[in-house]
């Protein structure tokens, strides 16, 4: 490699101070939003690539590439479809790039220690492997909707659809999840929605 | 042609995300469920997956927001910096693709005097041997005069590229 010039230097240093300013916010209102989205996205992540690691690299490349993209003002819920867009264009660049490997989502999910149900285990589980029989739109659009209570119009920026077209995919995709999770036994238990009720009372 | 849509998959949807549901919501909207098909699907789908987001959520533990900001300015700097050095990289190559080209014409164009410069290499030891000492042969006289004129005539073209080089730089700036 070759050695850099004082006057290269200087070039350089010019265009750190410009790097600085390419940001469309400052720290303090990044952090702000951040501290709003990265959980949700972490979990949209993680849930529709299956992949906690890759999850994780892909939120960093998210978050960099929404702070460089030149957005006008927009409202808090068109920046976070925004980030979620990202988001999902690089799991399809992913994808993309990966697919000669199908997806592989885990046979069982990632026990955590503190976790002390066997049902949430084997309920994660047997979630796990019904996505993993799903496409990735449809874990993503199923995901949006019932994981994070996104609207039609907020899926369809999100996924780059026409609004009018969400209603039918998820439609599709809810039956076969429905009939996925149904085959695997979990049927809509209501002694499971009364003790989660009486857990968040 | 089956429907897609229920008029009641939003009260449904409503009642799992506020937690009412199946035991605190409207009976009605239970015995609903119970014969609707595409209400049983929302009802389970919708629970499954709002219970593992609710799990997700308490497992997941994104990194700070201060090392994915820092992560993000060493990059952006990085990134800038290789930009910055971009265009003299560039104009290096240029002149360098420029040059070798050039000579490469030139030696082509006067192909005679390349290959008049050559013989004089060859016969250099009978030019210089101490019983030719005395005066160079017409043929070798020619030879320098050619050799003289190639040497000119690179050093013309290292000028001018130098000249381009330095234009393009200044310009840049």
């Amino acid at each position: 490699m070759r050695e850099i010039t004082v006057s290269e230097f200087e070039r350089s240093q010019a265009a750190v101070v410009g790097a600085e300013e390419s940001f469309h916010m400052d720290e303090e209102t990044f952090r702000g939003f951040y501290e709003r989205t990265a959980r949700p996205l972490c979990v949209y992540l993680s849930r529709a690539s299956g992949d906690a690691a890759l999850a994780e690299d892909l939120m960093q490349e998210t978050y960099y590439r929404f702070l460089r993209v030149n957005l006008p003002d927009l409202g808090e819920s068109h920046r976070k479809n925004y980030l979620f867009r990202i988001a999902t264009n690089l799991l399809r660049d992913h994808w993309r790039s990966n697919r000669t490997a199908a997806v592989q989502l885990p046979e069982t999910v990632e026990i955590p220690v503190h976790d002390p149900t066997a049902e949430r285990i084997q309920q994660q589980s047997i979630l796990s492997g019904a996505l993993q029989e799903l496409k990735p739109r449809e874990r993503e659009i199923l995901w949006l909707a019932y994981g994070q209570g996104s609207s039609h119009k907020e899926i369809a920026e999100v996924l780059g659809l026409k609004a009018g077209s969400i209603r039918l995919i998820l439609f599709r995709a809810r039956k076969k999840l429905a009939h996925l999770l149904r085959r695997q036994g979990i049927a809509g238990n209501p002694s499971a929605a009364l003790s989660e009720m009486k857990v968040r009372s | 042609m089956k429907s897609n849509f229920c008029e009641h998959e939003g009260a449904l949807l409503e009642a799992i995300e506020a937690g009412r549901w199946p035991l605190a919501c409207d009976r009605e909207l239970r015995e609903h469920a119970a014969v609707c098909t595409i209400c049983a699907d929302v009802a389970l789908v919708a629970q499954t997956l709002q219970q593992e987001n609710q799990w997700a959520r308490d497992e997941m533990a994104p990194p700070a927001a201060g090392l994915v900001w820092w992560k993000a300015q060493l990059r952006a700097k990085r990134e800038s910096a290789t930009r910055a050095v971009a265009p003299i990289a560039i104009v290096e190559r240029a002149a360098g693709i420029f040059g070798v080209a050039s000579i490469a014409a030139l030696a082509v164009w006067r192909w005679d005097w390349v290959a008049d410069w050559f013989t004089w290499f060859a016969n250099l030891s009978r030019v210089i041997a101490p019983q030719a000492a005395a005066l160079p042969t017409p043929d070798a006289t020619s030879s320098l005069q050619g050799f003289s004129l190639l040497i000119v005539l690179s050093l013309s073209a290292c000028l001018l590229l130098a000249s381009v080089v330095l234009y393009l730089i200044f310009a840049e700036e």
